[in-house]
């Protein structure tokens, strides 16, 4: 049957679009990496995509069409910030040589977008795949929907949703990425486009709980575990970039011994920056909360990419709300108390101003 | 008729009052934004008619986050009639409305009946509003309908004020299932002048955080919508159309839990002359074409003329 939808805008800049998985494998212990190859219409629009921007998986389609008794386990879509979207396909992180063959192994029949089964044909260069990374942690019903999915077998989302983060102006600014727990996997991405766009001063910071417990993977071998607050290329996915970083650990198992935002603090004190610095942070709200502290004190430019409960991740069901203050405008948008106002997470953000947001009153579920 | 004969297409159209729509199937009010926000993922035009969120005089920030769980194939959700208000909604999302090439109808809430009244004044005189969608049921929100939706009396004083403030205007009236009774406030709205039904609104519900002890919304409480709830939803449908709807020729608006076409075509059967999607149009827009395809090639499989025959067919 087709549902083809001529009459939907070409020039949308996102949509529903059915990938196949073209990797998945195990990070440490609790997370997963997925790599969605998309074409047709879907890689035109996402090609386009920016670093901090999501993508709502289908974990199951329950709402497909077919009806529940299909369906697989969730009923919400679960929405993910994308690691990476490249055209070439690299299996193993850096230095690894192109997988030919997974490559071919996606079809272009089955990848394309399937609001629109002519957009492949119609698409000067639709032959054209591109990668979309994922690196996600084992906590759910949804999670763990993905982590049954093999190598071939389909996956249907939204995308790319939501805003991503905005550059310095200049491109020898200090710039300092920030991630903590499934935080950190936006920041890879925005590593990517930084330096692809000859931003050259480019540092991580990778926090997470334990040594297996990293979104990423890590370089352990040419590791110097002497000097902690000295970066190094230690995860693969920022070394892509040329990326180095600092990790730290709740548990001290590796790299720093504490939070990400102590071991960037330590950092900063070591390397007199401040001002003029940027600090783009991602990760769980009390992390994100002392990094807009840390970039107040110091007057760094603070820019963080916030979570939050979604149903829709479109902007139409009002779920992701957060409270920011209220910028001196005539349209009064909607109030929520003195000088404050709800921004929508899925479609405001998820990329916020850190001094925009009203720390002490956001409210989660974790 | 010949199953085979390939020229042989069903005739969708369904008639709401004195609004025709090309087929039965329908956004339902605060799933789908104020007018094209899900655009992108679904043509909207190929749909029957589109219903708003609800608007309120006066915007409204909304309920304190977290305001949606998901529940074993549910949604609870505590938005609190979160919207821009009437003057905005006027200025800014009017204008967007008269795209749409189907009907549009506007979900109105409110706290009172004045202000019911005002909203409805000032949206009927705008042309590309065919219809008017009283919210009398909202449990979100302490003033937001609700205290007329589960007390028959004050749905009847409702319906009557607008239907007086707004003669020529097609009212539907959305009532909520949080009753013992149905019929008892579909038949009150219907007496004050209701020209179409539409049922249900979401059902009170909660969730707990066993590690916290504390409820999961911010609210407390909120209203369950989903595939949970079709079979709720499909008996009080039933139960309105046979006591209510049939015998005084009100076409009913069918929602509460469809996510595929067979989902739409049982309310149909139940009584439904029309079916709104909620909770799976917001996560799968996609979908809202799909089961008008779906009811087409019921229809067809069937080989029933028009989709009029069915509704209220229930054996
Ligand atoms: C914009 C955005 C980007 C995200 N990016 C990533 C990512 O790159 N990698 C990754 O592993 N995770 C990411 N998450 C979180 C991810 O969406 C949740 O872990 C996932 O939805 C859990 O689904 P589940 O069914 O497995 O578990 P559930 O049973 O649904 O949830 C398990 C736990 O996760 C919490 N949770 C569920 N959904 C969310 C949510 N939307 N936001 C915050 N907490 C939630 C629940 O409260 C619960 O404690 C992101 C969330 C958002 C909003
Ligand atoms: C997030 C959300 C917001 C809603 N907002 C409104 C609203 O503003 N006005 C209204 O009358 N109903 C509202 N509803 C109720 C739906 O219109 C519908 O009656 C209900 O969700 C049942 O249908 P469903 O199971 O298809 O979602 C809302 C439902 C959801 C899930
Ligand atoms: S998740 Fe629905 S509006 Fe943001």
């Amino acid at each position: 049957m087709e549902y083809c939808q001529k009459n939907l805008e070409k020039t949308a800049q996102r949509g529903e679009f059915t990938g196949q998985i073209a990797d998945q494998r195990s990070l440490g212990s609790d997370h997963k990496l997925m790599i969605i190859g998309l074409t047709g219409r879907g890689a035109e629009i996402f090609r386009q995509a920016k670093a901090g921007q999501f993508v709502q998986i289908s974990c199951g389609n329950i709402t497909d069409g077919s009806g529940i008794n299909k369906s697989g386990p969730t009923l919400l879509r679960r929405p993910f910030s994308m690691a990476g979207v490249r055209r070439e396909f690299y299996r193993g992180g850096i230095g690894a040589k192109r997988e030919d063959e997974i490559l071919g192994g996606v079809q272009n029949d089955k990848g394309v977008d399937q609001n629109d089964k002519s957009g492949a044909q119609n698409n000067e260069g639709g032959d054209e795949i591109i990668y979309v990374e994922i690196i996600y942690r084992l906590v759910g019903p949804g999670t763990n929907w993905m982590a049954g999915r093999g190598i071939g077998e389909e996956i249907n989302l939204l995308g790319p949703l939501g805003n991503g983060f905005t550059p310095p102006d200049d491109r020898k600014s200090k710039i300092i990425l920030a991630g903590g727990g499934v935080g950190l996997p936006p920041l890879y991405f925005w590593a990517d486009q930084l330096v692809e766009a000859g931003y050259e001063n480019v540092v991580g910071f990778a926090g997470a709980q334990g040594k297996d417990l990293f979104a990423g993977e890590l370089n352990k071998d040419d590791y110097d575990a002497s000097e902690p607050l000295q970066s190094q290329m230690v995860i693969k996915q920022w070394a892509r970039s040329g990326t180095c970083c600092i990790a730290a650990t709740e548990d001290g198992s590796f790299g720093f011994t504490g939070s990400v935002v102590e071991a960037l603090e330590r950092f900063i004190d070591a390397h007199g920056d401040g001002p003029e610095t940027y600090l783009y942070a991602c990760g769980p709200y009390g992390m994100l909360k002392a990094a807009a502290e840390a970039a107040q004190r110091r007057k760094m430019v603070c820019q963080v990419c916030m979570e939050a409960y979604m149903a829709c991740g479109i902007g139409v069901c009002q779920s992701c709300a957060v409270l920011v203050r209220e910028k001196p405008s005539p349209a009064s948008p909607h109030k929520g108390g003195q000088g404050t106002q709800y921004k929508l997470v899925c479609s405001n953000g998820p990329v916020f101003d850190a001094e925009e947001v009203v720390w002490e009153l956001v409210k989660t579920r974790r | 008729m010949n199953v085979m004969d390939r020229t042989f297409e069903p005739d969708l159209t369904v008639d709401l009052g004195s609004v025709r729509l090309s087929n039965p199937v329908m956004t339902a009010s605060g799933t789908c934004g104020y007018a094209f926000e899900l655009g992108d993922f679904v043509d909207l035009n190929r749909l029957g008619g589109f219903i708003t969120k609800s608007i309120t005089l006066e915007e409204r920030a909304g309920n304190i986050p977290p305001r949606t769980v998901e529940t074993t194939g549910g949604l609870l959700n505590s938005i609190g009639l979160a919207n821009v208000g009437l003057e905005r909604f006027i200025q800014e999302k009017v204008p967007l409305l008269e795209k749409m090439t189907i009907p549009v109808f506007v979900n109105v809430a409110g706290k009172t009946i004045e202000e019911y009244e005002e909203v409805c004044r000032r949206l009927s005189e705008i042309a590309v509003i065919r219809g008017l969608e009283l919210n009398v049921s909202c449990p979100n929100v302490k003033e937001g309908g609700i205290s007329f939706g589960i007390n028959a009396s004050a749905t009847g004083r409702l319906v009557g004020a607008v239907r007086k403030a707004c003669p020529e205007t097609l009212l539907i009236v959305k009532l909520t299932p949080n009753v013992t009774d149905i019929t008892a406030p579909a038949r009150a709205a219907v007496e004050a002048g209701a020209d179409v039904l539409s049922l249900v609104n979401t059902f009170t519900g909660m969730a707990i955080d066993i590690e916290t002890g504390k409820a999961v919304l911010g609210n407390g409480t909120g209203g369950l919508s989903g595939p949970a709830i079709k079979p709720l939803a499909l008996y009080q449908v039933q139960r309105a159309y046979q006591e209510v709807a049939s015998p005084e020729g009100i076409p009913i608006i069918g929602v509460g839990g469809i996510v595929c076409a067979e989902d739409a075509i049982e309310f149909i059967i139940a009584g439904a002359a029309a079916a709104a999607v909620g909770t799976a149009g917001m996560i799968n827009p996609s979908c809202l074409v799909k089961i008008v395809e779906g009811i087409r090639q019921y229809l067809k499989r069937q080989e029933i003329k028009t989709i009029k025959e069915l509704v209220g067919t229930l054996e």
